[in-house]
């Protein structure tokens, strides 16, 4: 087991109480904040290099948001951490009741590619937060944003609570053999049931942040050009690679014809005549996923981009039409930058065609008809879901982020991180003396000992409310 | 596929909404409440052929607690039921961001046999409070309970959404087959694993009730007498068939020598000179379990009790002294009437004695002084926590009731249940015009656009706060 001395060589720190006081958290979480400070241009080149990503967008996702992040936790640490305490019932009136948060332990967090730093960074703020050792394992796809992570971020944390593990299928795959006491997976839902078997071993609880295919609904009642612009954006952010990017549209068949001209125009603001030379414009992060998303342009037919170069591994940004159902296009989560148009009859049809499928991370809804917008978000289950825009949802840290079904479980961003990576413990302290209180609970029972006890902790029925 | 059919059902049910409304939740949590009432009589009388359970007992913790739970969520259900505003940001200002509370879908219960109405309708009231349909797998064991159960509860309840299955682990396990989009377990956590390794198929989120060896820590400083009475009663309640008894003690030499006449004063208060003779004390679930608690006998030397009669399954309230780590006695959950102390020499070895083995279920700490309930707290580790008395802090709905490691995951109680089997699902509804507050993020990206992203985005990092 060659990840179990790292393991235990944590444990005995946390056992050893070092994580617990405000204060060292918040030191840990303070020298994230200067990694991001300090490693910002090497994070942009870095990405830049594995993905092609447009330096402002990685400013934004990788450094600004998980700045977002961190500011939000050191601002509320010593909140969440303080003991909550509960309302109490008439027997309890002289005892302290209270949640205690606890700490789970060694954990685990494993990252996947697209947003390299962010999507370990986030999780661990609320590891680091809730008083854990963290074991971190960054995509070995995003090779160079990797060796940052390995390098140079256990230089600004302490080495005898978080350590960097890196590697492949096989190496996570024997990392997850030890026994952690939470698992924090990002990526797909085939590995996540691979990750929740492993945790499963060891009664390890978990958060699976998987993915799926975002439907994107667009009414007949809308602004066009508004659509088309947030739609693109959602679409072509970091070339598509992103788990809540709007993955396919459901309109009519009158509303597409609207729509491709206005995502045509849309695409030619954002990135120019030809996107290949535009500097905000992303590419694939790998030969494989670059041949995977490059297969899926033969689906209906090619309205907008569909060019192609593959010693870049760019992919224009692309919009299908005339796609069916059944077309490969369909059958699994994009993760690039095509947008399929599916064509349906009427909303109805786009609810029953959404609730058919697996229950996505993210749905989109665009109506200028609040009623329709609502309609969608009732009568559907998502992860989240924004109306009238796509990904923003995600950037509010008051927001729980989190999937359903095949999206994952569990959620974190802000302070459910924190919750996240938090045991509430109840706990209740009582006095030593005042025994004539508790005598009615002892045998030899009696009735009207049990009157005693009923009345001394009943909860009554209050009369009804009615729902606002 | 045997239940493939029973489990469509519901979810066809829950696709077409029928629980969605408050007023459908509220109308099967007040039949839920009638089935109580009507069917009190008959609980006592199942409860006490199954295991010998007292009537107090039973009314207690099959009746009354039930009803709290009932009453403290139909008293908060519209009020739980509400989106959730959460702050926004600068930007999103006219924007809607709030959290939605959607059901799971089909969720499925399973019980134990310990405290057989109790452990599966806590759980669903939370699960129809929540808006899901619901599965409930009561168990084989305490066999005129799941009679009683298998044949009124659907009487109670809508049968399109409710169901009750029965029968023994090979139809567990085909009823585990199906995919569910939650599942709640209360039992060992050998099945807890098997469980988990199910849902992990399905990427289905799961609560695990589970169990363990809760430890009881008696300080040197404490009332002797008081100690004795609410370690017994905690210890020997429903024959010590219960998750967070007692499952052993930890004292100096010393505080042995007091505790045991103590134990036996208390024993005697309960249950006179002959518990086998007091209506007032339980008897061992079927003969299985009989057999494997008296062969715990053997361990250490009784010091109290230690009669049985394998006809009626009782074994008498028991207190082993001299017990060592390596007896069988300490090497398995008891759930039975069996009280083994294990000696120390001081609080610190009490800690590592409890922070060298699996994490409990739950933490007993008797003393007078404050200081050392506090540290015992501090330094352990434990699904919840109960200084100077047994089991009263699941007693508390507003206190969350669920195990850390082996003892569990998840929590429920109150409006932890509700909260248990319902999705938070993130959203964010924004205009469809105002376009202009968007254009700062749209390519072509510069320095001028991040700036203004940022500003309006920030979070900033406040002044210090020092932790009370």
């Amino acid at each position: 087991n060659p990840f179990a001395g790292v393991v235990s060589h944590l444990r005995a720190s946390w056992l050893s109480g070092k994580t617990r006081p405000m204060e060292y958290r918040m030191a840990q979480l303070k020298a994230l904040g200067h990694f991001l400070d300090d490693k910002k241009q090497q994070i942009l080149e870095a990405t830049a290099s594995d993905l092609g990503k447009p330096p402002f967008e990685a400013e934004l996702s990788e450094i600004f948001l998980c700045k977002n992040e961190l500011h939000e936790t050191l601002n509320n640490l010593s909140r969440w951490m303080k003991d909550e305490h509960v309302d109490k019932n008439l027997a309890m009136q002289l005892d302290s009741a209270f949640i205690r948060k606890d700490p789970y332990g060694v954990v685990l967090i494993i990252a996947p590619w697209n947003y390299p730093i962010h999507l370990f960074l986030v999780p661990l703020i609320g590891a680091i937060a809730a008083g854990n050792c963290p074991i971190v394992k960054p995509s070995e796809v995003s090779k160079k944003t990797e060796r940052i992570v390995a390098e140079a971020l256990p230089s600004y944390l302490d080495k005898d609570c978080f350590a960097v593990v890196t590697g492949g299928v096989s190496e996570t795959t024997r990392l997850l053999e030890n026994k952690f006491d939470y698992i924090f997976f990002t990526g797909s839902p085939s590995v996540g049931r691979i990750v929740m078997t492993a945790a499963a071993k060891h009664l390890t609880p978990v958060t699976l942040e998987l993915g799926g295919k975002n439907p994107c609904y667009v009414s007949d009642t809308c602004d066009v050009t508004n659509v088309a612009r947030r739609v693109a954006w959602g679409r072509f952010f970091n070339a598509g690679q992103t788990c809540i990017a709007p993955d396919y549209l459901l309109c009519t068949i009158d509303m597409q014809e609207k729509l491709i001209p206005a995502l045509r125009k849309a695409i030619d603001d954002f990135y120019g005549p030809n996107p290949r030379e535009s500097p905000d414009f992303g590419r694939i992060v790998s030969d494989k996923q670059f041949q995977r998303v490059q297969r899926l342009l033969g689906s209906g037919h090619v309205a907008i981009g569909g060019q192609t170069d593959e010693a870049e591994r760019y992919i224009a940004p692309t919009v299908l039409v005339d796609v069916q159902p059944s077309d490969p296009v369909m059958q699994e989560e994009i993760f690039g930058p095509i947008l399929p148009i599916v064509v349906i009859a009427n909303m109805d049809e786009a609810i029953d065609f959404i609730n058919a499928r697996p229950r996505p991370l993210a749905l989109y809804a665009f109506s200028s008809d609040d009623k329709v917008v609502n309609q969608v978000l009732e009568r559907t289950s998502s992860g989240g879901f924004c109306g009238n825009d796509t990904l923003m949802h995600m950037t509010l840290t008051s927001l729980p982020f989190g999937g359903i079904g095949n999206s994952g479980l569990g959620m974190h961003h802000g302070k459910f991180s924190f919750d996240t990576f938090s045991h509430h413990r109840a706990c209740l302290k009582r006095g030593m003396g005042w025994e004539p209180l508790n005598a009615p609970r002892y045998p030899p029972y009696s009735q009207q000992k049990f009157g005693v006890v009923r009345a001394t902790t009943k909860v009554t029925r209050k009369n009804d409310c009615t729902l606002l």
